[in-house]
């Protein structure tokens, strides 16, 4: 007798042949996609007029909105974009004046040479971050 | 009774006697080995949930490359990798992944990672990964994630190693966005690496029809959600190559008991279903100035007001694409070559498919090789 699994094998392939072709056909089908876009932009106006009834009704009993979230979570956002700024403009500034520090001539030595310019600036200090502590794995989901 | 019941409750004497029984040839014994192990999968897999934590992903063995986050803003992280082949090589490699999905395609898993071969190659490798967008980064377009977090995460990268300009590594989606930063600012950069990448989107696959400006509106979609939700985002990926979404199951039953295999399906498979929604201003601004109007190509998009100009990029240039990419087709990858005019670029093209040209072995050791070898001559 012949392995049920190769008959299941069979029919399975013949299946998916005939799927993937009538899929296939449809997905560029210019008409179809049209009639898809008319309705899914119809389920979009719904869900607008939706929300627009419930931004109504949380204002009324002084509930924040999803827009008033959205607003206080981008004003945080814009503040740490404008920390992140700062920090670099430390960064930028400590590099400076080391590289000023160590182009310095000591006291009673001769100026240095042009080349001595070329020195390379000691690194910036590292900042700490919450991975530097150990060495990990570079993942882990942030929200 | 569910029928994987039946190949739980079948103990190895009772599928011997079903053998004897109707005679089935000696493959029936493993391929009930083979329902067994598949219902066992399917049952783990229905558990593992929408989006994979620090913890599924270690128990997968994924994304294990030793690191630490150099710094993160809003959502957004800049990974940076330890080095671990001698010498160190000069010049740095950023890493850019697509809104698309998330970056740990590129740290599969140990010995089938990109950012592993680059880093035993000498090369410090930094990974940009966009995080998962919330309500809050709904309005925030190019110019804030090119202009703002990737820009800073150039300069922070070029300051830590003494204003050396970096190799820009860009996979898909990603390669766009490295082509924009290249664009905006070359004189950051030594190189660029575009991985399967468009930048010329005039017939670019079945993307191309499915985003006519006739029957789609972008703008409103993500008026709509604010950030475009992973399930709307991903639902008609698996339409675009219908044959493989439906034949992947069979394949898998054939393959189960093959522990290599089934591992790297494990770790392809949970990337695969490990969605973020897109950022809603960015989808307008991709799917208008790339897809609908081929702004970028043309050389008039602009970001942050600042031209987006391919064409002012002089360093060289690393094209890998695939024959079978249904997402990249390679005739829109070919066209690379002739949109970056000023850029020495270097093509290879691989008889594999989208996914398979940086997961597939061999395929992916002999990317691995050709960008090596592609970094190795640049010049800082």
């Amino acid at each position: 007798m012949s392995n049920p699994f190769d008959f299941g094998g069979n029919l399975m392939e013949q299946w998916e042949k005939n799927m993937a072709e009538s899929v296939e056909r449809l997905t560029k089908d210019e008409e179809f996609l049209r009639n898809i876009s008319k309705a899914f932009t119809a389920s979009l106006d719904m869900k607008h007029q939706l929300e627009t009834h419930i931004e109504k009704y949380l204002k009324s009993i002084n509930m924040p909105t999803k827009g008033d979230l959205e607003r206080i979570l981008s004003y945080l956002q814009r503040i740490e974009e404008k920390l992140l700024d700062l920090e670099d403009h430390i960064q930028v500034m400590e590099q400076r004046s080391e590289t000023v520090t160590c182009n310095k001539p000591e006291k009673g030595s001769k100026p240095a040479a042009p080349s001595a310019s070329k020195a390379p600036a000691k690194k910036a200090p590292a900042k700490k971050t919450a991975g530097s502590a150990k060495k990990s794995p570079a993942s882990g989901k942030k929200r | 009774m569910l029928p994987w019941r039946i190949f739980w409750g079948y103990t190895d004497g009772m599928i011997e006697a079903q053998t004897q029984k109707f005679a089935f040839d000696g493959k029936f014994k493993d391929d009930c080995a083979r329902a067994k192990r598949f219902m066992e999968y399917l049952q783990e897999s229905s558990k593992r949930g929408n989006r994979a934590d620090e913890a599924q992903l270690a128990s997968l063995n994924v994304a294990r490359m030793p690191g630490k986050v150099m710094y993160s803003e809003g959502g957004c992280r800049l990974l940076e990798y330890e080095v671990i082949g001698r010498p160190v090589k000069p010049i740095p490699v950023l890493m850019m992944y697509s809104f698309i999905n998330r970056w740990y395609i590129l740290d599969l898993q140990p010995g089938h990672s990109f950012v592993e071969a680059l880093s035993r190659a000498g090369y410090q490798v930094y990974m940009l990964d966009w995080g998962i967008p919330g309500p809050e980064h709904a309005t925030l377009g190019f110019d804030y994630y090119l202009e703002k977090v990737a820009r800073r995460a150039v300069q922070r990268i070029r300051r830590k190693h003494k204003g050396t300009p970096i190799s820009l590594f860009g996979y898909c989606l990603g390669g766009t966005l490295a082509g924009m930063m290249a664009g905006l600012h070359p004189e950051d950069f030594a190189s660029q690496v575009l991985l399967t990448t468009p930048l010329d989107f005039t017939n670019a696959g079945i993307l191309t029809l499915w985003t006519n400006k006739e029957f789609f509106d972008p703008a409103k979609i993500a008026n709509a959600f604010g950030c475009i939700p992973e399930e709307i985002l991903h639902a008609p990926f698996p339409l675009m190559r219908p044959q493989d979404s439906v034949a992947k199951n069979r394949v898998l039953f054939n393959n189960i008991l093959n522990d290599e295999y089934l591992q790297n399906f494990k770790a392809v498979d949970r990337w695969a279903t490990d969605n973020v929604p897109f950022p809603g201003q960015v989808f307008k601004e991709f799917i208008a100035d790339c897809y609908q109007n081929n702004s970028l190509a043309k050389g008039s998009m602009r970001v942050n007001k600042l031209p987006v100009d391919l064409t002012a990029i002089r360093t060289p240039t690393l094209n890998l694409f695939a024959t079978h990419d249904h997402v990249v087709p390679p005739n829109t990858a070919r066209k690379t070559a002739e949109i970056l005019v000023n850029s020495p670029t270097e093509s290879h093209e691989y008889p594999v498919g989208h996914l398979t040209v940086t997961v597939g072995h061999p395929i992916r050791e002999q990317v691995w090789s050709d960008t090596v070898s592609f970094l190795d001559r640049v010049k800082a």
